[in-house]
């Protein structure tokens, strides 16, 4: 008995740090089109991969929508960098990779300064970009810090809006012939 | 007792020989009254017996021990951060007096110097007024680039202070403390480790106690504790003492932080910077005739955007001169013996230094050195040497590593992977100064905007950073100020006037409430005479009013960008 505990504890003194730092991804929110949210991220967590300091937020899109994500700095002292990948992840956090695949996660792309800064002064400039999604289901936005004035936390403004395909008048006037093709064979069945 | 009187203000003492020494001298980073030489006096320059203001509190200048062994060598000192539970002693708080001896100043200061050793290996040497001389005042003189070095801290003293200097926890300013056993035996097979204490030491440990034991060896020897503490540094002094004011507000009351190497990591990654883009666009170093030849015409192009032409540039970020595009330097029969022109890789080369170190998408990753300031420091025949330390002892630990390896393609994982491993550790640049500024501290800022070993934008990058977060920069003007200084290099020299009694300035602010409205900078003309110039509190700049003398500091006024 003395041997098990003196295990149990050897072995809660080993593990329970490592469990301690143990932290599964946690999603700030669900985006919803048009409705910007706020967060906030550690000033180079998104440049140097620091996957703790990252604020995730998912959104969900359909095939052949058009998804628009731009962030904005609420603070002159913050750069912000952004990555969108496909899927959900509930992974630790300290696998992030803001250029690749990682988590379950497949890695759409990142940005960065694409716009002028949105408050000054501050270094470089904000996320902003359109993607066309070809695969319909949940996405994952990290935004993070990319070279910030310096390590700490800073609030930023998430925007996403996501545009549905909108179908040319041809492919309406077909989808109308097909409908009404249907409806004849029903009414044919009927009879 | 006796109520002791302060230095009264004093014409200057010459900065100039120490500040161009300084800024020439092998071109390394510069400490504040210790580690080197700032353009100012490093401390007040008025004798003990200067008549003048006195202290509202009384001050006993008249010491309780005698200066021996069994005097103030006999008192128990603890220090209030122990070393960590890995290190040879671990969890030890202990600070032992290892000698006491007695000294005189050039200017006739005598004083009791105790040396102290807080483990593992910080020396702090405290040289404490005797005769009647102490003002009532403790200063700590910052030191430079990696410090590992201590001595007497002798402008102090001779104004008069109780005197304090560190090696900052090892000897020799190599760097390679960093990594454990300076590396020995390692390469990039075998890389060595972080050396966490030495380093932490380094950060901060070294330069906290110097407050705390100070502190209580005044108690001790004067029987009150000081009635005001200063810090006084330039480069790595000034960082330092921008740290205490970030992550110890209670241990000093005024702070002079010049040229502040704050971003430790960043800069020192730029700093390899003009070395490689000489090495891929130039094949070689550029001679510094050449350089000379490309700031010259910069300094030309650029004189007059501040409304006087004098030789130097008042604001090198409105200056956008490039050596790529002007025929009259560079030209395409040029050859790299040529001293009178350019080839057209050497001219995109320094055009690439002034625009800051850059990832291969054309992000900034750390601004470069400005327009005006001397390339070979930096842009020298071999690399300066903190650029080629910081990345073999503090971010690979491999004594092998080869900058030559460096690449636009690799650059940015280089400037990563400096800042995953030194960032956590050195960022001085915590712009949240509340502490601080609730506690009554006053702090003076300032850099040159010729520097040519920090990055001066890096300086106004952290006024910025601080101005966002409180409040704005009007929030900051009732305590904290910035000056910089066009045409001064790293802690001065230059061209440019040089900034005057900018330590007194803290002292006038902290003990009289007199905010520096701005700092007087002045030069020798050749023709004789003195030039003076204002230094206004950025982001103001001095300004010509249009009429008199452009060589008299009253015929400027401070405006806005």
């Amino acid at each position: 008995m003395r041997f098990r505990n003196a295990v149990l504890a050897l072995l809660g003194a080993t593990l329970l740090p490592l469990l301690a730092h143990a932290q599964p991804v946690s999603y700030s929110g669900t985006l919803v089109s048009g409705s910007p949210a706020t967060g906030s991220a550690a000033g180079f967590s998104w440049f140097l991969d620091q996957g703790a300091g990252i604020s995730f937020w998912q959104f969900s899109a359909n095939a052949g929508d058009t998804v628009t994500l731009s962030v904005n700095r609420l603070n002159g002292n913050f750069d912000p960098g952004l990555s969108l990948y496909r899927g959900t992840t509930t992974a630790d956090v300290s696998a992030f990779s803001s250029t690749g695949n990682w988590g379950g996660l497949t890695f759409v792309a990142g940005l960065d300064d694409e716009h002028a800064a949105f408050m000054t002064p501050g270094p470089n400039g904000d996320p902003f970009g359109s993607f066309a999604i070809t695969t319909s289901g949940l996405y994952t936005v990290a935004v993070g810090g990319s070279l910030s004035t310096d390590a700490g936390s800073y609030p930023f403004r998430i925007t996403m809006t996501d545009v549905a395909a909108v179908p040319e008048p041809e492919t309406t006037a077909l989808l109308a012939l097909g409908l009404g093709v249907l409806a004849m064979r029903r009414r044919r069945r009927a009879g | 007792m006796a109520s002791i009187l302060s230095s009264r203000r004093r014409p200057m003492r010459a900065g100039l020989g120490a500040a161009s020494l300084c800024a020439t001298a092998a071109l390394v980073a510069c400490g504040g009254g210790g580690g080197g030489s700032s353009a100012s006096d490093a401390a007040p320059t008025a004798t003990p017996d200067d008549p003048g203001r006195a202290f509202a509190a009384a001050v006993n200048s008249t010491p309780l021990l005698t200066c021996d062994a069994a005097g103030i060598g006999g008192v128990h000192l603890t220090s209030d951060i122990a070393t960590l539970p890995t290190t040879n002693p671990p969890n030890d708080a202990s600070a032992t007096i290892t000698s006491v001896s007695t000294g005189t100043t050039s200017n006739g200061v005598a004083y009791c110097l105790v040396k102290v050793l807080v483990p593992p290996a910080i020396n702090i040497w405290v040289g404490l007024p005797t005769g009647g001389a102490w003002n009532g005042r403790l200063q700590s003189e910052g030191g430079g680039g990696y410090a590992g070095s201590v001595g007497v801290a002798n402008a102090s003293i001779s104004a008069g202070y109780v005197g304090i200097q560190t090696d900052t926890g090892h000897t020799g300013g190599s760097g390679t403390f960093g990594c454990i056993d300076n590396c020995a035996g390692n390469n990039a097979a075998n890389p060595g480790k972080p050396d966490v204490q030495l380093q932490t030491d380094f950060a901060y440990r070294s330069e906290h106690e110097m407050a705390v034991i100070g502190k209580q060896l005044i108690q001790a020897f004067y029987g009150q504790q000081p009635v005001f503490s200063y810090w006084n540094g330039c480069s790595t002094g000034g960082r330092q003492g921008m740290r205490m004011a970030q992550q110890f507000p209670a241990d000093y009351n005024g702070i002079l932080a010049g040229a502040p190497a704050f971003h430790w990591d960043r800069f020192q990654a730029y700093q390899i910077w003009p070395q490689m883009v000489m090495r891929i666009d130039a094949g070689g170093p550029i001679s510094t005739a050449k350089e000379t030849l490309a700031t010259n015409a910069a300094i030309a192009a650029c004189d007059a955007i501040d409304g006087v032409s004098d030789g130097v540039i008042g604001d090198p970020r409105q200056c956008s001169y490039n050596p790529v595009t002007d025929a009259t330097i560079t030209k395409a029969s040029c050859t790299s013996a040529d001293n009178t022109c350019l080839t057209p890789g050497e001219a995109s080369a320094i055009q690439k230094i002034w625009g800051g170190a850059r990832n291969t998408s054309g992000k900034l990753l750390w601004p470069g050195l400005e327009r005006g300031a001397a390339l070979n420091g930096l842009a020298g025949a071999t690399p300066f040497a903190i650029a080629v330390a910081q990345p073999r002892y503090w971010v690979y630990f491999d004594p092998t590593w080869d900058w030559t390896t460096l690449t636009y393609a690799n650059y940015e994982q280089f400037f990563k992977d400096t800042m995953r491993m030194v960032n956590p550790m050195m960022a001085s640049e915590n712009p949240d100064l509340s502490a601080f500024h609730n506690l009554g501290g006053k702090l003076v800022m300032w850099q040159g905007w010729a520097d040519q070993l920090i990055m001066p934008e890096g300086s106004t990058m952290y006024y910025d950073a601080v101005a966002n977060v409180m409040g704005g920069y009007n929030a900051l003007l009732p305590w904290y100020r910035h000056f910089m200084a066009p045409g001064v290099g790293h802690c001065g020299g230059g061209v440019g006037p040089q900034p005057q009694n900018l330590f007194q300035s803290v002292v006038d602010w902290v003990e009289n409430g007199t905010a520096p409205d701005t700092i007087t900078a002045s030069k020798s003309l050749a023709g004789g005479g003195t030039q003076t110039r204002p230094l206004c509190p950025y982001p103001k700049a001095a300004k010509y009013i249009g009429s008199g003398s452009t060589d008299d500091a009253a015929n400027f006024t401070c405006a806005a960008p």
